[in-house]
């Protein structure tokens, strides 16, 4: 455990050391940095229920647009300042978390995942007509200092908050005995209920918990942006971009998503400089994303982190119940699966 | 009054069937196939856009380019199978559904960059005309697509149940284990169930284009119709599929005598959200099932 309490201390040194950088860095760069801060904790906050426990969250971008809309009321309607308007936005993430999930997690793995792609649209018509949060028309938040400049440190470094709680928390769950429950689950969830692992309530946790912090920068980044309406705010873009750089890096380890995070920003940000010089679609870069996840599913499930541990001969872990060749000996499950 | 009311429910009959056909692709691959189709709204949308393309480059009528889709649809669905589903059966569920998704956005963006974002809209000979049956106003459109919805299954049923392959396709669905152990090529039937899915996705692509404005995003639109349908019917039977598409069409076509339209679709998302809490309790759909 020393080792864990030791890697919590370098994220948090390092979360610290990047929030006082930006204040020593170009503004504009900055700003360039941000998008990945921000993906980072979304993808963590990702991972816990869906690469430790195998539960593919494809509606990640709800609880983020909740989170900015319930912010954006809060600053708007409630006159309510930054602070109090993200908190009420993690709040309501977390309430119509709850709610999901618990309609949901009791459906099976894959039903889960066509269901909360699905629920992500729906909130989105939803926010659209109902009235409180202006529908269509968006929103605008006040801001914070006159400073651009500065707002655009701010908010850098509230992402960054936001990101090193999501990592410590993805890299406190690995080790722990909820991530052990996860790692049951992911492999044979009726094995998981019968050895008295009460599977709800540890998903549950699991998915509040990428709800709350995929709220936390919902409302965050209502702020940054200053102006957010629903057809941004519940993007399914994000929600592909989330999967996508959880599962290329390793969505089994509490790294994965960071490593992921920045190969995916990178090649964004590749694709844009080439889509400038060679007049590229902007939907071209998300058929790429597609690829990219079509090829990982087929080769390379556990991403990144599984190709490196795979390099240096580790064990493959087992990523979602395809018995790795030497454990298929010691776990007679093969034969009753599914019957 | 009675006009009124006869005609509204007409109409979402009609239109319930059309939502029938949508589940039915979904219906086939998750129940047949239990495979969790994510791209199903995404290939109804490119099916109306291949339709809507022969219509108009080609100069085909709608329903000869059903027979293209149809076929065409097929053979995509194979393919589809065969590159990425077979080598993904070994592995989970969930890694299946993960590059479904992939492909899902593949076609999806595809579809906005080679079509371009707008809505568009097929029109036919068809398209504006009437049936006046007494007081009853019947859109042909609507009724010729019904005629064709209702074909199609009672063609997969028969399909289903006399021909050889239909019966290999229901032994692997029932258990696929002992089907290979009865000597069955299981892979072929497991290929042929999502070339059938995609195939029926077609059929409904055809539907859309016939009766809708549509446009590369509305993909989710039709994956939620597509997935309440197939939540409200159960995905063991083709048949309730079809009935719950009814249901589901007239539920929205009633409510839409009282609320403005754009709230329509409120009734959809509020009988999924009934639907899921009556279903979850059920054995169907929960991870403790077959």
């Amino acid at each position: 455990m020393r080792r864990e309490s030791l890697r919590l201390v370098l994220v948090a040194g390092a979360g610290v050391v990047v929030a006082i950088a930006a204040w020593l860095l170009n503004a504009g760069f900055v700003s360039v940095l941000t998008p990945i801060v921000m993906y980072i904790a979304l993808s963590e906050g990702w991972t816990i229920l869906g690469g430790y426990g195998g539960y593919l969250n494809l509606g990640m971008v709800t609880f983020f647009g909740i989170g900015g809309l319930a912010a954006g009321v809060a600053a708007t309607s409630f006159h309510a300042g930054p602070l109090p308007a993200i908190l009420f936005g993690v709040a309501a993430a977390g309430v119509s978390g709850l709610l999901v999930g618990l309609v949901s997690l009791n459906l099976r793995g894959a039903y889960f995942g066509i269901f909360t792609f699905v629920s992500s649209f729906i909130f989105m018509a939803i926010a659209d007509t109902v009235g409180f949060t202006n529908g269509e028309a968006g929103m605008m938040l006040p801001s914070v200092t006159a400073s651009s400049d500065a707002a655009a440190r701010i908010w850098f470094d509230a992402f960054v908050v936001v990101a090193v709680v999501a990592v410590a928390l993805a890299l406190y769950v690995q080790r722990s005995r909820w991530g052990a429950a996860l790692t049951a689950i992911r492999e044979d969830e009726p094995a998981a209920e019968v050895l008295g692992i009460r599977t709800m309530r540890v998903k549950l946790l699991a998915f509040l918990a990428g709800a709350l912090i995929a709220g936390a920068v919902g409302g965050i980044y209502a702020y940054q942006q200053q102006f957010i309406y629903p057809e941004t705010i519940f993007s399914d873009l994000i929600t592909l971009q989330v999967v996508l750089m959880a599962v290329a890096g390793g969505a089994t380890s509490w790294i994965g998503p960071i490593l992921g995070t920045l190969i995916v920003m990178g090649l964004s940000t590749l694709l844009q400089i080439g889509a400038g010089q060679m007049a590229i679609a902007p939907q071209i870069d998300r058929v790429i994303y597609g690829f990219i996840l079509i090829a990982v599913g087929l080769f390379a499930s556990d991403g990144l982190v599984g190709i490196v541990s795979r390099r240096r001969g580790q064990r493959r872990p087992a990523s979602a119940r395809s018995p790795a060749p030497a454990e298929v000996a010691s776990q007679p499950k093969a034969a009753g699966d599914g019957l | 009054m009675a006009a009124i009311i006869a005609n509204t429910l007409l109409s979402g009959l009609l239109v319930g069937i059309m939502y029938g056909m949508c589940g039915l692709g979904l219906t086939f691959t998750m129940g047949f196939g239990k495979t969790m189709n994510v791209a199903q709204g995404t290939l109804i949308v490119l099916g109306a856009y291949v339709l809507m393309t022969l219509s108009t480059k080609f100069q085909m009528s709608p329903f000869v380019g059903l027979f293209v889709l149809i076929v065409a649809f097929g053979l995509l669905g194979g393919v589809l199978d065969r590159i990425l589903l077979t080598h993904l059966r070994a592995k989970s569920e969930t890694i299946t559904l993960l590059v479904l998704f992939g492909v899902a956005q593949v076609i999806t963006n595809l579809t906005s960059w080679v079509y371009s974002a707008n809505t568009v809209s097929l029109t036919t000979p068809l398209t504006q005309q009437n049936l006046v049956v007494g007081s009853l106003q019947i859109s042909a459109v609507q009724l010729a697509v019904a005629a064709i919805g209702v074909a199609v299954m009672v063609v997969l049923y028969l399909f289903l149940r006399g021909a050889p392959l239909g019966k290999l396709i229901r032994a692997t669905a029932q258990s696929e284990e002992a089907a290979a152990l009865c000597g069955l090529d299981v892979r072929r039937a497991r290929t042929m169930i999502f070339a059938l899915g995609v195939t029926l996705a077609a059929i409904a692509g055809f539907a859309l284009a016939m009766l809708f404005p549509f446009s590369p995003q509305d993909q989710d639109t039709w994956l939620i119709i597509s997935f309440v349908v197939v939540v409200l019917g159960g995905i063991d039977n083709l048949l309730t599929t079809l009935a719950a598409g009814v249901v589901l069409g007239v539920l929205q076509t009633v409510a839409g005598l009282w609320l403005p339209f754009t709230d329509q679709n409120l009734v959809v998302y509020a009988v999924l959200a009934v639907a899921l809490i009556w279903r979850s309790r059920a054995a169907t759909l929960r991870y403790r099932s077959i």
